[in-house]
């Protein structure tokens, strides 16, 4: 199953509850699409938290809002805040890592 | 632990190494590439117009292209990892990676390229990713509008102040030296002409600061200069560390071959971007062309061997 993309009509809804890890991303940068894999293989076995995808270039206000000035960037946010964000390519140990400081 | 033995063992995954995989198949060889990033530095340039055949291909594709082509043969097993650590023992090598495999061959083709170089600004790594950015082709478009600088005065800062001059409202281009430093003619008059582009030369940049995002630079003319984003395009630097245990021989870091794209060492190859190469040039038909001889020559060591 592909990871939900979010726009700024759902985004709010989407992350407002538990822990989300948020991928802003763009379809030209090499470092965003070799994250896919990595993100697919976190979503299909995230139990206690959720993985989406934001699409920076789709949704400019929502890139600015949450200050996306390099990308990939995840967020990782817990009850609609934002708790820590890790920038550029890293490995799905090192996100999981950051998610079991939050959870 | 896999008890197989492979004829070749290709470290990287860019032009060279993806070319070394193909001739490799070709001559039957029981190989394996092994690197973390598909394509390579090559990913990361928005437009290639110099490689015969191929016109105007953005790096992302240009790489699903030669991916594709190693594929076609099975020869050639691929694997996404990182090479952690590498040993010899009896003209044997040992490569262990980050999942945890050990992978062992008679060969060895070195061809893990380069990455880019930090400035060692003050003030550079605390707004990384607030600003300060190693990738124009997946950041530029996130300063549209806005004011920048990019550092450099190679061939690829003078390409990304280019590139940015389509997106952000100003672009400013600091070099250190006092003229460019590619050869490019073309590029430069390009850059020289763009209104939107002011080069600074001898200027070198001191402290890049702001509050939670950049928001200025200073330079060591004492010069503040209102930019969002600070592009760094200052060079490459050999990812050759892993090798150092090998006794192989460098030159600046950089592994030393001769016209075979053989290293010191007998059973190791290097090709691509890491090496001293062939000349100067340092471009994707020229890796491929050190991928192809590498391979041919692993072929005829194996043959010895």
């Amino acid at each position: 199953m592909n990871i939900t993309e979010l726009t700024k009509e759902n985004f709010k809804e989407s992350v407002k509850e538990g822990v989300s890890v948020v991928d802003f991303w763009a379809p030209w940068c090499a470092p965003c699409n070799m994250m896919t894999p990595i993100l697919q293989n976190l979503s299909e076995e995230a139990t206690n938290f959720k993985v989406f995808k934001v699409n920076v270039d789709q949704e400019q206000e929502l890139g600015a809002e949450f200050n996306i000035m390099s990308i990939p960037c995840l967020k990782i946010i817990k009850d609609g805040e934002v708790k820590e964000e890790i920038i550029g390519l890293t490995s799905k140990e090192r996100i999981l890592e950051v998610i079991n400081t939050i959870i | 632990m896999e008890e197989k033995i492979f004829d070749l063992a290709i470290i990287g995954f860019g032009p060279a190494a993806i070319t070394a995989g193909i001739y490799a198949s070709r001559y039957k060889l029981n190989s394996m590439i092994i690197g973390k990033t598909k394509g390579g530095m090559i990913t990361t340039a928005h437009l290639m117009d110099n490689y015969p055949g191929i016109e105007d291909v953005s790096g992302i594709d240009f790489t699903d292209k030669i991916v594709k082509h190693l594929e076609k043969y099975k020869e050639c097993k691929i694997k996404e990892d990182e090479v952690i650590g590498i040993s010899e023992i009896d003209n044997n090598f040992f490569i262990s990676t980050k999942d945890g495999e050990n992978i062992k061959s008679k060969s060895l083709i070195i061809a893990t390229g380069t990455e880019k170089r930090k400035a060692n600004i003050k003030g550079e790594k605390e707004f990384i990713g607030k600003g300060v950015t190693y990738c124009t082709t997946c950041d530029g478009f996130l300063y549209k509008n806005k004011k920048v600088v990019v550092l450099g005065s190679g061939d690829s800062a003078f390409n990304s102040a280019l590139y940015l001059s389509n997106i952000a409202e100003k672009v400013y281009l600091i070099c250190r030296k006092c003229s460019p430093s590619t050869e490019n003619k073309n590029l430069i008059e390009k850059v020289e002409e763009n209104e939107k582009i002011e080069i600074l030369y001898e200027t070198e940049v001191e402290e890049i600061k702001g509050e939670k995002m950049v928001e200025k630079i200073i330079t060591n003319k004492k010069e503040e200069i209102e930019v969002s984003g600070v592009f760094i395009e200052i060079g490459l630097i050999p990812q050759s560390v892993l090798f150092q245990n090998l006794n192989i021989e460098f030159e600046n870091n950089f592994i030393k071959i001769n016209k075979y794209c053989e290293t010191s060492k007998k059973g190791v190859f290097a090709a691509g971007d890491i090496t001293t190469g062939f000349c100067e040039l340092k471009q994707v038909i020229t890796a491929e062309a050190m991928g192809a001889v590498s391979a041919t020559y692993a072929n005829k060591y194996l043959k010895t061997k």
